[in-house]
């Protein structure tokens, strides 16, 4: 703003004496057309390396998509056919549904239990807090392989999840979680919320520390307890920080790949495949690059959609 | 802002379509032209290699498993001495990095000289067509490769030069082993429950039935990686299906019949042996390392897989450990008796003499010594060698009593398709979401999607 008033100003000192509202107006067009060739000058080499390296790829794979090609001899071009096994093999459908589950476990139990734990580390002391933070944001940083490992001994029939279900008397609900059916998937996406809750947390508690502590003052003088201050005071203001969490998490759960193919490649059957995996599984395995290529767009096509739906929600409710 | 920002994106698609259209052409480009190697005879291939000067001979491979391994740096330690202006650049990366990056590998610029493919359709099939790898059949008639190995071992690396047809025509790789699917057994597991080696199918499952009664696990095999389905299918099959109906859905050729009722029987005891006991608890969670450990710490009386495995589990079990083909049910005894990872000399190597001196080498009788040291099963048409182990004995007799019935059935992807679906649908079908007969029925029809595949 204060840029604009200082262009303004230099405007108006440097013009004549006398000078027509339409010359200013024109003199006020030029300088402002002058920066905004000098920003983008600015931003050149920035979009230059962007275009090389994603746009650019990204229109590759969408010509590619259009073609059938092993990846080596010359492609056969098959317009949109490669789209068309999307909704009509029973099997890649499912595999672009299965995501909608793992969404549940990637963003929005996550999202609850960071805001939850934000939330309440606001009120213990400092010390606490850390450890607190440290030991929910130490899945992050932990490598998937790692990850994968452990989390496939907790699920073996005699890993400490069924273990410790015995312990309780709840023996009949034991089993192998990976190999079953019905909750490898679920099962599989639990691991999501686990790496991901802590990235919620250290995000809603930034939000947390920039809400003005007038307004909790306030609330507490009308006589809020924790509860009414969480939904009058902390929610609302950490709206941006919400939209943030859920794109990003939500871009998380559609794109997930390593997990799902280091536990279970896409088994028991094919009830845990994605569309990532489909990606990998019909360029490498399969040597059909266009259709990868197609799956791989329209990945990009629902991950686009989903954001720009919640970042125009958000701005509407701005 | 707004037209500026429309301008913007309008430039912004020129140029990543002119971009892209720049990739697509520079990825398009023809690949270079195969010339039919001069090979020299047998006999000065040394000095003709020697004549070559001080070289590297990259070779690439997947064996990353301990005695595979061994061998190979053995063997490569052998060759130099053998040609001393050789020296070899060894690369071993995992099978799943290896195979996935190929295409790219062997059209760049820093290829190697020999690589190990794998061979079907998706993955040999495009470096046929691509011209990426060379045939072999120059050198191969020249120095007498056809009579190294039985066809059973061959045919699946050959392809036509356009990767149409499968089994037939040129020859682009060579192993230096065989991979033999078959059924190790505890020995002393089995006299626990008083029983003998089982010869026929029938056998085989009294034995099972008595295994399990003692408490035992009578397979040690686990499916979290879609492994149980696999070696049981493997079993199960060359149990029960005719051989010959077998071959030809295995090379993905015209002729196997999925209406004969060994394919539904054969599904069927698979689904047996998952519902009622038969497998590990749990088998549905665990993968195929944390069995084989099982396995070799004395844990579960048969254990349905490869000769690859053995010379591990010799070193875990010494001479408890003995191995069977499948026991066959009203013919002779047969099982997947084909090539490991083919050998391949590369388009781009500018040491193609040198790389074909180099799978000369490994399919050599010397070569197939140092994999029998090793309790590995060598390609080579040798009689077996004295100094191994008893599971080493058995697979070596296996192997030879596979030749003289001809049962030793070649492997290939040949059918991408229903071998996709082996997998996943024989999951569901292991674990009761689908019927036998659904499973048999939806095999047989990706069978004949992927011979309809092949003709166009």
């Amino acid at each position: 703003m204060s840029e604009h008033l200082a262009a303004w100003k230099r405007t108006k000192s440097d013009a004549p004496a006398v000078r027509s509202g339409r010359s200013a107006r024109v003199g006020r067009t030029r300088e402002r057309r002058r920066t905004e060739r000098a920003a983008y000058l600015f931003i050149l080499p920035a979009f230059i390396v962007y275009t090389a390296l994603v746009i650019a790829p990204l229109g590759h794979a969408a010509w590619l998509s259009l073609f059938e090609w092993d990846g080596v001899s010359p492609a056969k071009w098959v317009g949109f056919s490669n789209y068309r096994a999307i909704y009509s093999d029973p099997e890649i459908r499912a595999s672009f549904l299965h995501p909608l589950t793992m969404v549940i476990f990637y963003s929005f139990v996550p999202i609850v239990l960071g805001l939850a734990a934000a939330a309440t580390l606001a009120r213990v002391s400092r010390s606490a807090f850390h450890i607190y933070r440290t030991v929910l944001f130490l899945p992050m940083v932990v490598a998937t392989v790692s990850v994968a490992l452990v989390w496939q001994r907790f699920y073996e029939l005699d890993g400490p999840l069924n273990q410790a279900l015995r312990f309780v008397g709840l023996g009949s609900l034991a089993r192998p979680w990976l190999g079953d059916f019905t909750y490898a998937l679920p099962a599989l996406s639990v691991i999501g919320t686990w790496s991901t809750v802590g990235f919620c947390l250290i995000l809603f508690v930034a939000g947390i520390q920039n809400i003005s502590p007038t307004l909790y003052d306030a609330a507490k003088v009308d006589g809020a307890g924790a509860v009414r201050e969480f939904f009058a005071v902390t929610l609302p203001g950490l709206r941006h920080e919400l939209a943030f969490a859920l794109v990003l998490t939500i871009i998380g759960a559609l794109r997930t790949f390593d997990i799902n193919y280091l536990l279970t490649k896409g088994g028991p059957g094919t009830a845990t495949t994605v569309p990532a995996y489909e990606v990998y599984q019909n360029a490498f395995a399969l040597s059909q690059v266009g259709r990868a290529a197609a799956f791989g767009i329209a990945l990009t096509v629902l991950i686009v959609t989903v954001v720009s739906t919640i970042l125009f929600v958000e701005r509407r409710r701005r | 802002m707004p037209g500026l920002h429309q301008r913007w994106r309008a430039r912004t698609w020129i140029v990543s379509i002119a971009v892209a259209g720049c990739v697509v052409l520079a990825t398009g480009t023809a690949s270079s032209s195969v010339t039919a190697p001069s090979v020299p005879p047998h006999s000065q291939l040394k000095s003709k290699v020697a004549a070559l000067g001080k070289i590297t001979l990259t070779v690439e491979d997947v064996e990353q498993q301990v005695a595979r391994s061994k061998a190979y740096d053995l063997l490569n330690k052998q060759f130099e001495k053998l040609y001393p202006n050789v020296k070899i650049k060894r690369v071993t990366k995992g099978y799943s990095a290896l195979i996935t990056g190929e295409k790219l590998l062997l059209s760049s610029s820093h290829a190697p000289d020999v690589v190990q493919i794998n061979y079907g359709y998706s993955d040999q099939g495009p470096l046929v067509k691509g011209k990426l790898i060379q045939s072999l059949d120059p050198y191969a008639k020249a120095w007498g490769w056809y009579k190294r190995q039985p066809a059973s071992n061959l045919d699946p690396i050959r392809m036509t030069p356009a990767a149409t047809k499968l089994g037939t025509s040129n020859l682009w790789g060579m192993a230096g082993t065989v991979d033999l699917i078959g059924i190790y057994y505890n020995k002393d597991l089995l006299s626990k429950i008083g029983a003998s080696v089982p010869k026929t199918a029938a056998d085989f499952a009294t034995v099972l039935d008595k295994s399990k009664a003692a408490g035992q696990v009578p397979l040690m095999i686990a499916d979290g990686d879609q492994n149980a389905t696999l070696f049981l299918w493997y079993v199960a099959m060359a149990m029960v299906v005719p051989p010959a109906n077998l071959q030809h859905f295995l090379l993905g050729q015209p002729g196997a019949n999925f209406s004969l009722p060994q394919w539904v029987a054969a599904a069927k005891l698979i689904r047996h042996w998952a519902a009622d006991g038969y497998l590990p608890n749990g088998y549905e969670g665990l993968d195929q390392g944390q069995t084989a450990k099982m396995f070799g710490s004395g844990q579960g009386l048969f254990r349905p897989s490869g000769t690859w495995e053995n010379g591990e589990f010799v070193q875990d079990l010494g001479n408890k450990v003995g191995f069977i083909v499948p026991p066959p049910e009203g013919h002779a005894a047969a099982t997947v008796a084909g090539p490991g990872q083919p050998w391949c000399i590369v388009t781009k190597s500018k040491n193609q003499l040198a790389g074909a001196a180099y799978i000369d080498f490994i399919t050599s009788d010397a070569a197939a010594k140092v994999f029998a040291n090793v309790q590995d099963l060598a390609a080579t048409k040798i009689p077996a060698p004295s100094k191994l182990s008893p599971s080493a004995k058995d697979i070596y007799a296996g192997y030879a009593g596979l030749a003289r019935s001809g049962t030793g059935l070649s492997w290939s992807i040949g059918t991408p398709k229903a071998y996709t679906y082996l997998n996943s649908g024989g999951q569901e079908m292991l674990r009761g979401k689908i019927t036998a007969e659904d499973y048999i029925k939806k095999l047989g029809d990706l069978y004949a999607e992927d011979l309809k595949d092949q003709q166009s």
